[in-house]
């Protein structure tokens, strides 16, 4: 499985657990590995902890009133200890939320220059602007206009062009099918294949299982906030549980 | 027509320095959706200081501004800092009556340490005026329209054009995602509280000025008339604070020069800018500029 130790990882996630408040934990001790140029694909249904596991990571847990109870998340090796979300981007991560999150207000274009906010070098970010415009043309037609006019398929293209602005190592992405009609979905996976072969490290949150096995190389499954289930996405696609739970051919 | 030219130029003066005041309102309502009471206590403050710097110590009037507008800013950031982002998160309502509380010890603070009654504050443009064919200008309304207009303009290209103006924008749509994109939420909050407390010190003075120079913690009070103008303009927007603020100076100086209110007791016309927003929110809810929330459906 992913944990094929010899390869660095990017991204190590050790013993997480997680609680909301004072409610009851919602990740017990969580572990899971993407290595270094992978795709990993975390699944599992409403509820699993997916969200939470990615707001771990990602230093978002506080505005939720989310803390990390037990457990550590390394990135490159060294812990990522109780920074802040801005510092973590600045050590190269960037996330793709649920539901868009988009800044609607703001322009296309402005959208990505927020995206590139820890680039300093104005002619830098002119230059990735460019090439995020040549990856997602149908959002360069709308470079102008108020990005929450934009259709829901142009909305994700420009949300994922926002988290490529900043170059991350690691780019987390948190159900980017959501709400897409299928011709849109397949178009979102090709994007995430091709940001995989351009070299970045990849964990995509699904909850569209066939979607997110088509362009992971590895899996998890969470389940109730425990990994239930690890692997080669192949060998996942033939799991019996995996087809009877998500899939929907059981 | 002159009676009217005239008013309308002091009227648009007055207009000024409420847009002034109104965009110290709007700047930290956009990035933290907080209503700053406060804003009118900076004001009273900022002219004091102007005062402190130029008056008694005796620097040039134009550093005094300055170094004012500085130490303002540095005033804005440590109260947003001590009294404001412990609140993140909280209900707003709680943050609004902090910022009220601030506005109470304020005015007490500069009550205790400017005892002295009757302190005039000077301006190098006195109380000079020109003519222009029938009409009188007086220079502290071309001051003010002319210090008002620069400010909004610099302010709006920072906010258009830069990049902490583009930071803010962000953590003023979505301070999770602002956040997720490394912009850090709490540097935007302390920005808007640092350009709203900095543009203070020259509304406080051009309202002074415009009062014939003398100086009162009552300068607040007088500012919040900016509170209207920013309601009638729309909470999150720069151009309604200018529009706004047009629209209340000129409704006021109007209503002072041709109404007779006399009957409804002195400084009636002191109403004037409230009964204005009320019947533009009653025909816009959102205010002439506010946002309706952009939404695809």
């Amino acid at each position: 499985m992913a944990g094929d130790a010899s390869a660095a990882a990017v991204l190590e996630v050790r013993a997480l657990s997680v609680c909301y408040g004072p409610a009851p934990a919602v990740l017990h001790g969580v572990d899971l590995e993407v290595p270094a140029g992978a795709i990993v694909a975390l699944l599992g249904s409403n509820g699993a902890g997916k969200t939470t596991l990615l707001r771990a990571v990602t230093g978002l847990l506080r505005f939720h009133h989310g803390r990390v109870t037990g457990g550590a998340v390394l990135l490159e090796g060294s812990s990522v200890g109780g920074a802040e979300a801005p510092a973590r981007v600045r050590r190269g991560m960037a996330q793709v939320m649920e539901g868009r999150r988009i800044f609607a207000e703001l322009t296309v274009e402005e959208n990505l220059r927020a995206g590139a906010i820890t680039v300093r070098d104005r002619r830098r970010v002119a230059e990735l602007t460019q090439e995020i415009f040549e990856t997602f043309p149908q959002i360069a037609e709308r470079r102008g206009s108020q990005a929450g006019y934009l259709s829901g398929g142009e909305q994700q293209m420009l949300a994922i062009g926002r988290a490529l602005m900043s170059s991350p190592k690691l780019l987390l992405l948190d159900e980017p099918s959501l709400g897409l009609a299928p011709r849109v979905v397949e178009e979102v996976a090709e994007r995430i294949s091709a940001v995989g072969k351009a070299g970045t490290t990849v964990l995509l949150v699904e909850q569209n299982v066939a979607m997110a096995l088509s362009v992971a190389e590895f899996a998890y499954v969470l389940a109730a906030g425990r990994v239930a289930l690890g692997g080669p996405a192949a060998a996942l696609r033939h799991d019996a549980d995996v087809q009877e739970l998500y899939l929907g051919n059981g | 027509m002159d009676k009217f030219l005239q008013l309308l130029l002091s009227g648009v003066a007055l207009g000024g320095i409420y847009a002034l005041v109104a965009l110290g309102f709007v700047v930290v309502y956009k990035s933290s959706g907080a209503f700053n009471f406060a804003q009118g206590g900076f004001v009273t403050l900022g002219a004091y200081m102007v005062y402190q710097f130029g008056g008694d110590w005796g620097l040039p009037f134009w550093l005094g501004l300055v170094l004012a507008m500085l130490a303002m800013a540095a005033v804005g950031m440590f109260l947003e800092r001590l009294a404001i982002r412990p609140m993140v998160g909280r209900p707003a309502f709680a943050v609004v009556l902090i910022t009220l509380g601030l506005l109470l010890v304020i005015e007490q603070v500069v009550r205790a340490v400017w005892t002295m009654p009757g302190l005039v504050l000077s301006v190098p443009w006195g109380n000079g005026r020109s003519r222009l064919g029938e009409v009188t200008l007086r220079h502290a309304d071309l001051w003010s329209m002319v210090s008002a207009a620069v400010l909004l303009a610099a302010f709006f290209g920072f906010f258009r054009y830069s990049r902490t103006g583009l930071a803010m924008r962000a953590t003023a749509a979505d301070q999770e995602a602002a956040a997720a994109q490394g912009i850090s939420p709490g540097r935007s909050f302390a920005v808007s509280w640092a350009v709203a407390a900095a543009t203070a010190p020259v509304a406080g003075v051009m309202l002074v000025s415009r009062g014939g120079g003398a100086l009162s913690p009552a300068v607040g009070f007088t500012a919040l008339a900016a509170f209207p103008a920013m309601i009638l303009g729309g909470l999150d927007s720069i151009g309604g604070a200018v529009l706004g603020g047009a629209l209340i100076g000129v409704a006021e100086v109007m209503s002072q020069g041709y109404l007779d209110v006399s009957w409804l007791g002195s400084n009636a016309e002191t109403v004037v800018p409230y009964a204005v927003m009320v019947a533009v929110l009653l025909w816009r809810p959102e205010g002439l500029l506010g946002t309706r929330r952009v939404e695809r459906v």
